[in-house]
């Protein structure tokens, strides 16, 4: 057995390292578009890891996630805007319906097998696609709403500070999402959906009860979804009806695939890379929902286990304590 | 509502559950052979539809013919159907999930493919011309000549293809793929090849609906997502995998469609169509008519 | 001597992680009827599947007059002439009888023959040329292994493998299946006969291959094995329960 090595010590605290770190990131980035890309790449990060809860973890093919993220940017911002409440708020209230939407396709979802779920989830992402166009007076029609109302802090917004004030509201969801699916996923009632989803029938006669597990899962991963929507419509500024679009969920679902679904890490690296990567085609404007779907088609090809199935390649596995963790496409 | 009014429901559903029946079957075949649902039959017809416009009206070749042009562009599209079989299909045949990454890889496609056509005929909305001008009339009623021929001809398209399954050796080797994969390939069929050809025939049906549905709406590139969603409901309606049953599911949901448009407008008629979705799905999970799984 | 049509050696077959084959070597000559006999679960089919090409084996070859057939694919070995009548029929349920047996001529070689072929077996089981236009999901059991058997003979073959066509079945129509096996084997027709009875196959086969637990543990000629302790402790023990 090998003494302890640095890289072991780092692992044993690489929460408190993480949390350092993103402290000290705005201390250390001046330039705010580069601040701007890490903004948006925690807030993908953490969409992905929560779309990669039903699709990875729970095993259900759901393909309408988007959804949850649009719905509660739009909630968010009609409420914020209706009400002229303050984005503290509504963020809440966003995530709140979006949880409930969560639980309502969560329904028929437990009825159904294998390419039906997927067909119910697609058709309900591309109805609100739809709603968003058609409801014009609610949702401002095909050009959206935009002027949205930002943070504020002891009266002044956010705007004042460059990109930093937004970068710790992001950091803050980040850091609070990040390990709050962490830890539902190594509890035992992660374990019990991993237990559902490889042994259904023993899992049962054990008392697991399937309906209760989806109700949570799809609960918890629509509310964090639903968040991270109003964040990027306060932060953003503007709401429309791509955000349910199938390119952007394309966009995200590859973060997802790349990352390798049901892994935990996975979709969040890959979140990080996509992001820098995407915008350094973004002058290539709407050529990079070509890149991102046929980065899926490539993974799926070639590497169904994604990142995730490459880091084992690396030295990363001769770690003591690191779990291999079941890969959904695999 | 007066009787005038509900049987020019009836034709315009008609004319519409024609072409929702060329996108279903297509599907239903692929489900019933490949076991696979192609997600990328929306963006297919919508690639048929602009490739039509590009020849017919940008390369002006409907001076030829018009006939011509449909020929070119089938044969086009069913090559296209091959080659899309070989790339996003058959490196995933074999894999226990295949149902899971068939979605990601067709789904994948149709985002490729509809921001492709984005790119190369940019966002402003095309026509089709229709193949014959001009409307008949009869008891009141006012049809196009052009929509007629679109349900004839989509009568004589559905009959040639059930020709083709039950009457012609090949017909035969598909056939027998669906119902007993393992037998077929003891038989000597080609497996592989009959997924080709699958997906090649779905192709092109959605090619052919491509075309019909280009000539009476406006040409987008997402006129194809519509479409898409329907036939969805359609094969949970009828079934995936039973033929009759699809056919039949066509016409119920377009009476269901043109109905509820007349009632409630054309934006709720969706969301109708959805709710009887999920509707029939928690009723009857495997379909109304289908096998169950 | 016969020609050697067939000849498969050291062959090792995996499913995953399990080895269901290993070491598999036997010997089929021209016009000769071998039998594979043992207890259900033990590899029987699995050879049978890696003759027909459904399964690749991971070691071991398989040579078919004298030609290494291992990276052949299904269709090829069809076109060769080696037919497979699987386990428990495998027929195409919702195909008439008559579309079944076509199919059993799928590959162009047998096709061209179809027609006289088709005779034969109406000939041979004349029940199903009155159900010809009747679905096969419509039919018993018993009649659908005559389709299933039927099927195979459609093929024109150079082997015919046939897996279990007794089981499951009535008494009355096994005597008829029994007597379709001996009357194809008398013909010169070469035959695999895979069986769990010991009875059919020491009637029908000339050598048999004891197989148990993927491997082959006794061969010889049917008299000598009935004296062959553990044939006799797998027939009684199947007996015995």
């Amino acid at each position: 057995m090998r003494g302890k090595s640095i890289f072991e010590l780092i692992y044993k605290i690489r929460w408190l390292v993480l949390f350092a770190i993103l402290v000290a990131v705005p201390l250390l980035i001046s330039n705010p578009y580069l601040l701007h890309l890490i903004i948006l790449s925690l807030m993908y990060s953490v969409l992905a890891a929560s779309w990669n809860l039903t699709l990875g973890y729970l095993g259900v093919f759901n393909f309408g996630h988007i959804a949850f993220f649009a719905i509660g940017a739009y909630a968010s911002a009609i409420f914020g805007r209706t009400f002229g409440v303050t984005p503290w708020l509504t963020m809440f209230f966003g995530a709140g319906v979006a949880a409930v939407s969560g639980v309502l396709i969560c329904l028929p979802v437990l009825r159904l097998k294998g390419v039906y779920v997927a067909l119910i989830t697609y058709a309900f992402s591309e109805l609100g696609h739809y709603s968003a166009y058609g409801l014009s007076d609610l949702t401002g029609g095909s050009s959206g709403l935009v002027g949205l109302s930002t943070f504020h802090i002891l009266g002044s917004t956010f705007d004042r500070f460059g990109e930093v004030g937004y970068y710790y509201v992001a950091a803050c969801l980040f850091v609070t999402f990040i390990p709050t699916m962490w830890w539902l996923i190594k509890s035992n009632f992660g374990l019990s959906i991993i237990a559902l989803r490889d042994a259904p029938n023993y899992a049962i006669s054990r008392g697991v009860s399937k309906a209760r597990q989806h109700l949570l899962i799809f609960l918890v991963s629509a509310f964090i979804a639903g968040i991270m929507g109003a964040f990027s419509a306060h932060y953003n500024r503007v709401v429309y009806p791509g955000l349910f679009g199938m390119g952007y969920s394309c966009d995200v679902l590859s973060m997802v695939i790349l990352g390798g679904p049901g892994t935990f890490y996975g979709p969040i690296v890959a979140a990080f890379l996509l992001t820098f990567l995407i915008d350094f085609m973004q002058g290539l404007g709407p050529y990079r929902f070509l890149i991102s779907s046929t980065l899926i088609i490539l993974v799926v090809i070639f590497r169904p286990g994604g990142l995730s199935s490459l880091l084992e390649i690396v030295k990363l596995r001769k770690f003591k304590g690191i779990r291999q963790e079941e890969n959904l496409l695999e | 509502m007066n009787l005038y009014q509900i049987i020019a429901i009836v034709i315009s559903a008609i004319i519409l559950g024609s072409i929702y029946a060329l996108i279903a079957v297509g599907l239903s075949l692929c489900w019933g052979t490949i076991r696979i649902f192609n997600f990328a039959q929306g963006a297919l017809l919508m690639l048929s539809a602009y490739l039509t416009w590009y020849f017919a009206v940008s390369l002006n070749m409907l001076q030829f013919s018009y006939l011509v042009v449909i020929i070119i562009i089938c044969s086009v599209m069913f090559g296209i159907g091959l080659v899309l079989e070989k790339v996003l299909v058959e490196p995933i045949i074999g894999r226990s999930n295949i149902v899971v990454l068939a979605i990601l890889t067709t789904l994948s496609a149709s985002i490729f493919l509809q921001n492709s056509v984005l790119l190369i005929f940019g966002p402003r909305s095309k026509q089709l011309p229709k193949t014959i001008e001009g409307v008949a009339k009869f008891g009141g009623q006012v049809i196009g000549y052009h929509e007629l021929l679109i349900v004839v001809l989509t009568l004589f398209i559905l009959l040639g293809f059930r020709f083709f399954l039950k009457k012609t050796k090949v017909g035969m080797a598909l056939r027998s793929v669906e119902q007993n994969r393992e037998a077929a390939l003891l038989m000597g069929i080609n497996v592989s090849w009959v997924y080709s050809l699958a997906f090649g025939i779905s192709t092109l049906m959605a090619a052919l609906g491509g075309i019909m549905i280009g000539s009476i709406y406006t040409l987008t590139p997402t006129i194809g997502e519509a479409p898409l969603l329907k036939a969805f409901i359609i094969v949970v309606l009828g079934g995936l995998g039973s033929f009759e049953g699809t056919i039949l599911a066509c016409y119920v949901v377009a009476i269901i469609e043109a109905f509820s448009t007349y009632f409630v407008g054309l934006f709720w008629s969706p969301i109708i169509l959805f709710a009887l979705m999920i509707l029939i799905l928690i009723l009857r999970p495997s379909g109304l008519l289908g096998e169950a799984e | 001597m016969r020609s050697l049509l067939l000849e498969i050696q050291e062959l090792s077959v995996w499913y995953g992680e399990f080895e269901v084959l290993r070491n598999i070597s036997l010997e089929l000559r021209s016009g000769e009827s071998i039998g594979l006999f043992g207890p259900n679960g033990h590899g029987k089919t699995t050879i049978l599947k890696t003759i027909s090409g459904l399964l690749r084996p991971k070691g071991g070859n398989i040579f078919f007059k004298g030609k290494n057939i291992n990276g052949l694919s299904p269709r090829e070995r069809v076109e060769l002439g080696i037919i497979q009548v699987p386990q428990g029929h495998q027929l195409f349920p919702r195909m008439t009888v008559l579309e079944n047996l076509m199919l059993g001529a799928y590959v162009a070689t047998a096709w061209r023959k179809r027609k006289e072929n088709l005779e034969k077996v109406f000939s041979i089981f004349p029940e199903l040329e009155k159900k010809k236009q009747q679905a096969c999901s419509t039919l018993s059991g018993g009649e659908r292994q005559m389709v299933a058997i039927g099927r195979g003979l459609m093929g024109d073959a150079q082997i015919l493998m046939l897996d279990e066509p007794s089981t499951g079945l009535a008494p009355k129509v096994i005597e008829k299946v029994i007597e379709v096996v001996r009357k194809i084997r008398d013909l010169g027709q070469s035959l695999i006969l895979v069986e769990q009875n010991a009875e059919y196959v020491l009637d029908l086969t000339e050598r048999i291959y004891l197989i148990e637990s993927g491997e082959v543990v006794a061969k010889g000629v049917g008299q000598d094995l009935l004296s062959n302790d553990r044939i006799k402790e797998v027939y009684f023990g199947r007996v015995g329960g």
